[in-house]
């Protein structure tokens, strides 16, 4: 039985993976006549003998792992006689009764298989085979193509001739487009690609699909997205408190090298040693944030040299894990029980890494060092042609202003009257509780530490400036996050743009008319803000106004009076009203750039209005995209610092020392490095054997589903063996050989065959390939947190898609910070972005707390990151289904869908139906699909009241504008069931 | 071609009713658990922070004589300090400021800021030398938890989670209820602790807090009636049944949905206080109305379990004392110690105890030595990991017994100690688990709660 042991060492897999619901089955026999060393009988070897007889002890004289030493003699005789089971003292040993049986109790004896296996190999003439060792630790060699034009369809199609078994058909165009859309850009395709691949969906235009997805910058995103787990990404330090800290400007770095196609070794070189390159330039620096996403810790008491020392047992981890594909982390305690990785090993692994000057106890930011301060990559392309526009907006606005502000100035030369308006409705959301007198409002009940504000009023005379005065904090700071004012008549409810917003010293906040987290102000007690609005309400109008305040401690102000004010002269500060009665000439310069400014923002004249705010909004992306911050990164300090084992893996234990170097065991003589740098050149190098296959397979698994080895992250002898180990090591050599071109590996596999198969599930196949290990078909993946959200986004046209950037803050359950944390830090409630501009950008900008991931992206299977993974689970649970219905990012695309379906086909809701399905789904609806949404359609409809409608409409940030909110809620219930659906929720 | 009505009615036929743990856990390849469990759940009221155990149970009647003086070096031997101590010229003693007295039949004394769980004193087992690894919070607390100081492991309730089946049926197997602090400097909590590390992520703690939604996304904020929701998932499920008829990844979310949709009724259901009996109010105290307070989740807990979730931890944040030890520990004991009592007594009357397990206690102690100078109003308490006093009650602990010894000083273990993985070994055994068979492999390495130690501490069990 030559594959028997093949077959044991999977079903052991399967039985530790059963829970994970992706558990691996035995592969199909392979044909192979003899046994193969490293395949069938190391593994026998490594879990049983080695321990006591392999490379790190040798109890007796005895290593069992090399030829030389197992078939020498000994006084009994060999321990291995090539030829000669019945003579080798192995076999002796391991079927004998106690107390001689090897190995000793309380170890259990070899199973059947294995002793069958070893009398087998032993009786072929015990031969080593050339590597000695294990199969993924001798360096790849290119292995003869089979016949195809396609490497990946060429070894798979000969692994299933050899079965007999034919690949499945080719996937249909709408599927196979939504599939490649989906793994390439972590988008669903658009309307429009869609339409024109159906019309010609012929190889030459599924090709250049392919290239206009691999060109795009979501295609970078998407890449970057997978890396951010690979490497451990996060927005915060990981534990205890867990504070901000600022990374982003790394990840754009990794989204701008996946756009310009680095090759894949520079960009890991670079993570690995950036700031060792000669002539390194900032954003070669910048890259070895990679080696800065270890948890810090800010706790009282912490040993500072101790967690120093984590961070480059951290890095050693990470980097032996990611990238060599050796779980390490069992060598820190003890030399490892079965791969080959002593404790020598991985400290010296961990050497290369403690020659940072960072600290261990991170108390107050400056102590993150070693920084960079520097822009992000991407920001910094932006900045030029948005200092651009703002310039010319400028030029023009002061062309066309000049003119007119003469005039406008002598209508506005009198001071502004403010009077209350009636306030008719007052409401909080976490319970303060609002008395009203007048204009003035007074805040008793609790003092939560995040509240939002809500009145109704209603003017006597028309609206231009709305003023509210905030008595005195309740708590230590008020914090004033965003202003949000609605107007209601008889057309409906809508949101009222604001001009600008400014404190009482005329300094402009436009954070509070976008509610951005990043430029939260505190505002001191008794102290009033000013809100311009953008149009004029008319007297008698329900005006609705939201402030929200939020700091964490508590902090609502005891006080708010409201005034309005319809008088043009209130968008003038009192020193610019003042400056009025100067000649132009004489003025203060900021205070004429001032009063033009007042008058561009809030004039009749749409076209002078228009360009004043999108200057206003540029600028004020300039401000947030090219906030220059300080980003945690590599820098040498000490050469000379020792690093030493942890004797039993406890700190301060210290044994021998040890030096920068390769693991022994893969490399054929030892190798050491003088710096990191040595170390990071020699991962790239050839002679690195797992890297490339590493890699390869990462990339496997990123486009098809799976990868080619069963248990990514262990490439060790407990980790199971490649499905396609010839396809692999081509794969593996051929990354380097194409100068570790990402994108041309992406783009064969995308192109093959093998990826273009149906999806669907062969009966015929259930006995031989349960798990299509051999690819068979394509595999059915679940969407990720992240695609699945941007999915919605995108289908209903709500998606946001500037490049990089500060991480955004979007929707998210409230209270939870809080919970868990109201006492340290700056993180002590949740700040969402209100603006939509923000909250609506690709789930990979999600603020990434790794104490308190966003509960939609954990309870999808999205990692907390404070380690790196190489897989994400894909699990299927009911609070998924709850997530998917419920979070309103999801609630707000759906009504956004049906708005824009409602838009396209006004009289038609068969038509609407059918719009939305295509949308969501990138396919057209059936004749039943119709039938059946168009039921639940009247349904709705029916039952809906209009406060129902309302109610359901109002979630989300987006405004929304309909006459007809019951048809528009059915809609909207139509849509948020075909969001649920499994297929939406599958790549196909 | 079929009618709708017909297709949704169809669907109903599928037979979605399995339970949430079974769809949670899906199979296991493992027979488990290993043996008759004596406690079929658990509820861990996890007090972080670090309770002193010289103001709880580990009473030391020498000590007052020596308040103020200088700590013996030879007690402290090497150990290793925080900090926050480290740099301290002197360790003056520093005497409990209250005073101790003996309970029921078996005499156990108890700290007189906790005289509602001295009155349980004959039904639960008190355990003086608990000793840890860690003595910082982070790493203490993710030991206690995990197993293991480095994030990253599963937690307790994870490996049960994974380890049982679960019995309910529109519940999580392992629920989570933070009470809010009520003093400023509570400690940090990551949703880590309740994690699943390396286990699949369905084993992850369900985190439930009190207030208008529960459960994450439990409320759709659309006022819809259960009727509606009903009804659009069945046209959801209708939709997978046509496009991917018998599909099995298909099939287990249809029931998915229709369980969602249920705990859309029976989360509210259980966590609404409206139909429990005057009598829990006066057993738990006023305070248990509010919600989010640590009286409320013990109530909450009790409900829980009575409706199949198997672990329940309680984290209660306000334990940790470095100074004004006089006035904080007493606060924290008042917020804590009639509702812990409470739900012990609440669980016997309801013949509960028997096979519920409860755990009550935190990451570590606290040191005999004042974290800053003693006087007669102030003394603090530094982190102390060395011994530290935690108790247990019901299913198949022995009431009234009062384990472990420490030296005059609680500074050292004199006999018996409990290491964390002692611990979790007992708890595991309790519920029918051999701690060194319940493993999980992970990038190559079989794992388990207990690392490569532990020992069923045999005996505190009947």
């Amino acid at each position: 039985m030559p594959h028997l042991r093949r077959l044991d060492l999977a079903s052991l897999f399967l039985a530790a993976t059963a829970a994970l619901g992706c558990s691996d089955q035995p592969l199909p026999p392979a044909p192979r006549t003899r046994i193969n060393y490293q395949v069938d009988v190391y593994p026998i070897l490594a879990a049983n003998c080695l321990g006591c007889h392999g490379a790190s002890r040798q109890e007796g004289g005895l290593r069992l792992d090399t030829f030389g030493s197992a078939t020498a003699l000994r006084s009994a005789g060999r321990a291995i006689e090539p030829g000669f089971s019945d003579r080798s003292l192995v076999m002796q040993r391991i079927t004998s009764s106690e107390p001689s049986r090897m190995p000793p109790a309380p170890a259990a004896a070899l199973d059947a298989a294995d002793i069958a296996m070893i009398d087998r190999w032993i009786t072929e003439g015990a031969s080593y085979g050339p590597g000695q060792g294990h199969w993924s630790f001798a360096p790849p060699t290119r292995p003869d193509l089979p016949a195809g034009d396609n490497a990946v369809d060429a070894f798979i199609s000969a692994r299933l001739a050899q079965l007999d078994v034919a690949p499945s058909p080719q996937a249909s165009p709408e599927v196979l487009l939504r599939r490649v859309t989906l793994d390439l850009t972590g988008l669903p395709p658009t309307p429009e690609a869609r339409e024109a691949f159906l019309r010609d969906p012929s190889d030459a235009a599924y090709e250049s699909v392919v290239d206009r997805l691999l060109e795009s910058p979501a295609h970078a995103e998407h890449l970057a997205r997978d890396w951010l787990d690979y490497s451990g990404y996060g927005d915060s330090n990981g534990v205890y408190v867990d504070d901000e800290r600022l990374m982003w400007p790394w990840r754009d770095w990794v989204i701008a090298s996946f756009r310009q196609n680095r090759p894949l070794d520079a960009f890991v070189r670079l993570q690995l040693a950036g700031d060792l390159e000669p002539d390194a330039t900032d954003d070669d620096v910048l890259a070895t944030a990679y080696l800065r996403m270890h948890p810090t810790t800010s706790e009282g008491g912490t040993d500072p040299e101790e967690w120093r020392s984590l961070h480059a047992l951290h890095r050693a981890q990470t980097v032996s894990t990611q990238l060599l594909g050796i779980t390490a982390q069992c060598a820190q305690c003890h030399d490892h029980k079965y791969d080959p990785i002593s404790q020598v090993d991985f400290f010296s692994l961990v050497d290369c890494f403690n020659h940072t000057a960072d600290q261990g106890f991170v108390d107050v930011p400056a102590t993150e060092a070693p920084t960079l301060q520097s822009h992000s990559p991407l920001a910094r392309e932006r900045v030029a042609s948005l200092d651009a526009r703002v310039a010319e907006l400028d030029r023009v606005l002061a062309l066309l202003v000049d003119d007119e502000v003469a005039s406008w100035e002598t209508r506005v030369r009198t001071d502004p009257t403010f009077a209350a308006p009636t306030i008719t409705t007052l409401r909080s959301e976490r319970g303060t509780v609002y008395g009203r007198s007048g204009g003035h409002v007074i805040a008793s009940g609790p003092n939560p530490n995040v509240e939002t504000f809500h009145a109704t009023l209603e003017s006597a005379s028309a609206t231009r400036t709305m003023r509210f005065t905030m008595g005195a904090s309740r708590g230590p700071a008020t914090d004033l996050s965003q202003v949000t004012v609605e107007l209601e008549d008889a057309r409906g409810r809508r949101r009222v743009p604001i001009a600008f917003a400014r404190d009482s010293d005329g300094a402009l906040r436009p954070q509070w008319m976008s509610g951005t987290t990043a430029s939260r102000q505190e505002i001191s007690a008794d102290s009033s803000i000013d809100v311009v609005l953008g149009e004029r309400v008319p007297a008698g109008a329900q005006i609705h106004v939201r402030l929200d305040f939020r700091r964490g401690f508590s902090h609502t102000p005891a006080s708010i009076r409201i005034a309005t004010s319809g008088d043009e002269s209130s968008v003038l500060t009192d020193a610019q009203r003042a400056a009025l009665a100067l000649p132009a000439a004489g003025r203060e310069p900021a205070l004429q750039t001032g009063i033009r400014d007042a008058f561009a923002r809030t004039t009749e004249d749409e076209s002078i209005r228009m360009r004043a705010g999108e200057r206003d909004r540029l600028a004020q992306e300039r401000a947030f995209l090219f906030s220059a911050v300080r980003t945690r990164v590599m820098r040498e300090d000490d050469p000379s610092r020792e690093t030493h084992v942890w004797i039993r893996g406890t700190y301060g234990a210290n044994g021998a020392r040890v030096r920068c170097a390769a693991p022994r065991a893969l490399t054929p003589r030892p190798l050491a490095f003088t710096d990191r740098r040595g170390l990071a050149e020699w991962i790239v190098s050839a002679s690195s054997p797992t890297t490339t296959r590493v890699l390869a397979d990462h990339y496997i698994q990123f486009v098809f589903g799976r990868g080619l080895l069963a248990t990514p992250g262990d490439w060790g002898i407990r980790g199971g063996l490649p499905s396609h180990p010839e396809l692999l090591d081509w794969l593996a050599v051929e990354l380097r050989e194409s100068g570790w071109d990402l994108r041309a590996m992406l783009r064969m596999f995308v192109l093959s065959r093998t990826y273009r198969q149906s999806s669907a599930e062969r009966p015929e196949m259930a006995a031989i390939d349960p798990q299509n290990r051999l690819l068979h078909r394509a595999h059915r993946v679940r969407l990720s947190a992240e695609a699945l959200r941007d999915q919605a986004l995108s289908a209903s046209g709500l998606l946001q898609t500037p490049l990089g950037g500060p991480p955004s803050f979007p929707y998210h359950p409230d209270g939870v910070y809080e919970l868990v944390n109201d006492s340290y830090g700056e993180l002590t409630t949740y700040r969402p972005d209100r603006a939509t501009e923000r909250m609506h950008r690709r789930a990979l900008y999600t603020f990434w707390r790794r104490s308190n991931l966003h509960p939609f992206m954990s309870l999808l299977d999205a990692p907390g990151r404070v380690h790196a993974s190489a897989r994400r689970d894909e699990t299927s649970t009911p609070t998924q289904a709850l997530a998917l219905w419920n979070e309103p990012l999801m609630v707000e695309a759906a009504r956004e869908l049906a708005e824009l379906a409602r838009a396209q086909h006004p009289l038609d809701v068969d038509a609407q139906i059918a719009f939305v399905f295509s949308r969501a789904l990138a396919r057209d609806a059936t004749e039943e699909e119709l039938e059946l949404l168009r039921g639940a359609y009247e349904d709705e409809a029916a039952e809906l009241t209009d406060a129902d409608a309302r109610a359901l409409l109002s979630i989300g940030e987006s405004d929304w504008q309909s006459t007809a909110p019951i048809e528009l809620a059915a809609l909207t219930s139509v849509v948020r069931a075909v969001f649920n659906t499994s297929e939406a929720q599958t790549r196909e | 071609m079929m009618n709708r009505r017909d297709m949704l009615r169809g669907l109903a036929g599928l037979g979605v009713t399995a339970g949430l743990g079974n769809i949670l856990l899906g199979s296991r390849a493992q027979a488990l658990p290993h043996f008759a469990p004596r406690a079929r759940r658990v509820i861990h009221m996890f007090m972080s922070g670090g309770p002193s155990q010289l103001e709880t149970f580990d009473y030391k009647p020498g000590l007052a004589a020596l308040d103020g003086s200088e700590l013996p070096a030879s007690v402290r031997g090497m150990q290793r300090l925080t900090t926050m101590t480290s740099t301290q010229g002197s360790f003056p003693v520093a005497a409990p400021r209250v005073g101790f007295t003996q309970h029921g039949a078996s005499g156990a004394w108890v700290s007189d800021w906790f005289p509602q769980t001295g009155s349980v004193a004959d039904k639960i087992c008190i355990l003086r030398t608990v000793h840890t690894d860690q003595i910082n919070h982070e790493p203490a607390v993710t030991f206690m938890q995990t197993g293991h100081a480095l994030a990253g492991r599963p937690s307790i309730g994870s490996w049960l989670s994974y380890g049982l089946e679960s019995e309910a049926a529109d519940l999580p197997p392992f629920a989570v209820l933070v009470s809010t602090s009520n003093v400023p400097f509570g400690q940090p909590l990551a949703t880590r602790y309740w994690g699943s590390g390396f286990l699949p992520a369905n084993h992850q703690g369900v985190q439930i807090q009190g207030g208008p939604e529960p459960v994450f996304y439990v409320e759709d904020g659309a006022r819809l009636s259960q009727a509606r929701r009903e009804r659009l998932r069945d046209t959801r499920n209708a939709l997978d049944a046509l496009h991917a008829p018998g599909d099995a990844a298909v099939m287990a979310r249809m029931q998915n949905y229709a369980l969602a949709t249920r705990m859309q009724t029976s989360v509210p259901r259980v966590m609404s206080l409206a139909d429990e009996p005057e009598s829990t109010w006066t057993l738990y105290g006023d305070e248990a109305r509010t919600p989010g307070s640590y009286a409320w989740s013990c109530v909450t807990a009790r409900r829980l379990i009575e409706n199949d979730v198997r672990y329940v931890q309680l984290y209660h944040r306000d334990w940790d004392h470095h100074s004004s030890m006089q006035i904080h520990h007493p606060a924290v004991a008042r917020d804590t110690d009639r509702a812990s009592a409470a739900l012990l007594q609440d669980l016997e009357r309801r013949g509960l105890l028997d096979d519920t397990l409860l755990v009550w206690g935190g990451e570590f102690g606290r040191t005999v030595y004042s974290q800053g100078a003693v006087t007669r109003d102030y003394y603090g308490r530094d982190h102390h990991p060395r011994c530290f006093s935690m108790w247990m009650a019901g299913g198949g602990i022995r009431g009234g017994l009062v384990h472990g010894a420490t030296d005059d000083f609680s500074y050292n273990v004199v006999e018996n100690p409990v290491s964390v993985h002692d611990l979790h070994a007992t708890m595991l055994h309790l519920l029918g688990f051999d701690h060194e068979r319940l493993v999980f492999r992970s990038e190559g390495r079989d794992f388990r709660l207990t690392d490569v130690s532990g020992r069923v501490v045999s005996e505190i069990l009947t």
